[in-house]
């Protein structure tokens, strides 16, 4: 399943360009912009690392409660 | 100095071996254009690697680039699904062996069916093997 997630939002808003991003959490560019598109869902090492560089937490950067209740509701769909 | 990327070292050393086994064939067999080319190749390729392994900054490059958690995710999915279909392939062949061979009756046929049989019985067994294993150590 895709996790939406505000990573490109706080980059945009850090003025970091993917490849900075990519080099200081130590992987390479094009994860980040599968991150962005979310089209791939980061390791929770990987969410920690973005979460410290954003100062911000995992929950909000990777928009848990929200991917939480797209799932709820995927299975309430069933 | 030290080594800062292991792998990219051996890796170096590997290339840099052939290389010395590329020269002593050229010196035993005559001289080749091609093995020429190649070994100037596998020369620089290795001069590379070594180097690379000596710079800080250049080895965490190439760790990165090595350990990319997506690349190794898609490099799983990949390997995966890549046998899941080589799996289907085979056992379509199969099938389609046994229904030749039961209308032709067709020695040929019938080896080329116990082949991929056995194949088809050794992917199982591997695989039956392999989820046992993680099953206990994941």
């Amino acid at each position: 399943m895709k996790l939406i997630n505000k990573l490109k939002k706080y980059r945009t808003e850090a003025k970091i360009t993917q490849e900075e991003l990519a080099r200081m959490v130590k992987v390479s560019s094009r994860t980040i912009i599968s991150l962005e598109k979310g089209q791939y869902n980061p390791s929770i090492l990987l969410a920690y690392r973005l979460s410290l560089i954003f100062n911000t937490s995992i929950e909000d950067l990777c928009c848990l409660k929200e991917n939480k209740e797209l799932e709820d509701k995927k299975y309430e769909n069933l | 100095m030290k080594i800062y990327n292991k792998k990219g070292f051996m890796r170096g050393i590997v290339t840099l071996l052939l290389c010395v086994f590329g020269i002593l064939a050229t010196f035993i067999k005559g001289f080749s254009v091609k093995l020429t080319i190649l070994l100037v190749i596998l020369f620089l390729f290795s001069i590379t690697d070594l180097s690379r392994s000596f710079s800080r900054s250049a080895a965490l490059e190439d760790i990165v680039a090595d350990t990319d958690e997506r690349d190794k995710y898609i490099l799983l999915k990949t390997s995966h699904k890549s046998l899941q279909i080589l799996q289907a392939i085979n056992f379509i062949i199969t099938i389609f062996l046994m229904i030749i061979y039961s209308l032709t009756r067709n020695n040929v046929l019938l080896g080329a069916f116990i082949l991929s049989s056995i194949y088809i019985t050794i992917c199982f067994i591997v695989t039956l093997i392999t989820n046992i294993y993680y099953e206990k150590h994941e």
